[in-house]
């Protein structure tokens, strides 16, 4: 079924540009809800995410989970009779959601994403032990957080998985200019972070 | 002599030593000799891709410009995350100038696209050869069952990863049969292990890691051989999870690629650094004299 929608500039449109996927051409086959590692927790399946942008409901995708939760496997991709990227829509609701300052319900995954792209800021490299350890004190968890860690932790150890040397963060000589990356790619996006 | 260049990449110079002492050593006695980027920085990994596109292309050029500059053609990354994101820094720009553009104004630095990305598994199969990796097995890993685990990043997405078959590749497969293991037939093979959700949603990550281990128990597989820190993490560090949250114990060794090349050369276990794993590989080596 092919729907036409009123307006300028409609959702749909803006999507299938941006991520240079026909959302429209979608079977609704569900196939890539099938495959999804992370279908079961997401808010909407892949599939419906689809089927929401056909019908302009941009009010429920950009806030939605889901397209926080696309981790780009390509597990979807690889199956769709369709033949399209899903993750290149996923990508494109992302920066959309940003651009227009949805808030998620999903705060996870972006929490950490921001310390490990700090970490990356600060050094150059993202430095395993802090990444842990900071995002570990931010998710709210940390009773179950450090239990889990207390039966891997001292075998990561006593194996040499991890050593003393791994504590502390080391700088790389570019620091400067990685993080100049950071900010010119920040002033590029009109200031937006 | 064969030269690539080499981008180790954050996991290899913490928690996956053990990858890159074997993937140096492996190489080492294929004779081919890898130059290091000269003052890499962190691809950007998953994160840079989910919060911005852009920051996603940059981060990975700087890498690819600086290999540039030290006159590289061809770089290699073992972490199957950095290859992805730097193959992707690599297509996107080759394929859209107006992309390139911005990314070069975002480093501040030139970058002309002259760099060619490939994983470990493309450097030993297409470039180096299977033949000549078969050549220098003293020790087959007769007896042994190994189930070749791919995991998402080293196939998809296909037009950024250019490499095997998206969900049935076989270059591991075919590495393992010239080491003189048994490659067990399975499902696994490119399902996600849920990478670094294991900080965000560790539950999920859990049941997807665990699918995986408990099938490769299965299947009769004596390890599971991986080309990716993130996954070895999820795979070998959780299995202690993966009984609690069902109730059935497992102890499947998880193994680089390399280290079992390295086995398979003769390379002493110290040096590969096989010890380094939190399930015991002792099972493995033993089988191997």
């Amino acid at each position: 079924m092919k729907v036409v929608l009123h307006g300028e500039h409609s959702f749909l449109e803006e999507v299938e540009v941006r991520s240079g996927q026909k959302v429209q051409e979608c079977h609704q086959c569900s196939k890539c809800s099938g495959g999804c590692p992370f279908s079961g927790v997401m808010d909407y399946s892949p599939n419906s995410i689809l089927e929401m942008i056909v019908y302009g409901m941009k009010d429920q995708v950009l806030p939605s989970k889901s397209i926080q939760m696309c981790i780009q496997c390509g597990t979807c991709g690889a199956q769709c009779p369709a033949g399209f990227e899903l993750y290149e829509v996923m990508n494109a609701l992302r920066a959309m959601a940003k651009e227009e300052g949805y808030t998620s319900s999903e705060t996870k995954i972006p929490k950490m994403n921001k310390i490990f792209l700090g970490e990356v800021r600060n050094s150059g490299r993202m430095h395993e032990v802090g990444l842990i350890v900071k995002n570990m004190l931010s998710q709210g968890e940390l009773a179950r957080d450090v239990a889990a860690l207390i039966p891997i932790g001292p075998p990561m150890f006593l194996n040499g998985i991890m050593g003393f040397g791994d504590i502390l963060p080391r700088k790389i000589h570019g620091q400067a200019a990685v993080a100049k990356i950071f900010d010119n790619v920040q002033k590029m996006r009109g200031g937006q972070g | 002599m064969m030269k690539t260049g080499y981008f180790p990449g954050c996991s290899l110079h913490s928690t996956a030593k053990n990858y890159e002492s074997s993937t140096r050593e492996v190489l080492k006695a294929l004779d081919v000799q890898l130059e290091e980027i000269p003052d890499w920085n962190c691809c950007g990994s998953t994160p840079a891709h989910q919060v911005d596109h852009l920051l996603a292309l940059a981060l990975p050029a700087r890498n690819l410009a600086q290999a540039e500059k030290a006159g590289m053609k061809e770089v290699m990354a073992p972490c199957a995350a950095c290859f992805n994101h730097l193959r992707t820094a690599e297509i996107e720009c080759a394929e859209n100038q107006f992309t390139a553009k911005k990314v070069q104004q975002a480093i501040e630095m030139n970058y002309n696209n002259t760099v060619h990305v490939l994983n470990i598994l493309e450097l030993l199969v297409d470039r180096i050869g299977i033949d000549k990796v078969a050549a220098k097995v003293k020790k087959p890993l007769k007896g042994l069952k190994i189930a070749p685990y791919y995991g998402c990043m080293l196939t998809r997405p296909a037009k950024i990863t250019q490499f095997d078959h998206p969900t049935n590749p076989v270059s591991m497969d075919k590495l393992l049969t010239a080491l003189g293991a048994e490659v067990v037939a399975w499902d696994s093979k490119t399902d996600c292990c849920g990478a670094a959700y294991v900080l965000t949603r560790p539950e999920v990550v859990i049941e997807l890691s665990g699918r995986i281990v408990y099938q490769a128990k299965e299947v009769g597989a004596d390890a599971i051989a991986t080309a990716c820190p993130m996954c070895m993490s999820n795979l070998d560090l959780r299995q202690g999870a993966m009984a609690k949250a069902t109730g059935k114990k497992t102890q499947v060794p998880v193994m680089y690629i390399t280290e079992l090349i390295g086995m398979a050369f003769g390379i002493p276990n110290s040096v590969l650094g096989i010890r380094k794993h939190v399930i015991s590989t002792a099972p493995v080596t033993a089988k191997i004299s």
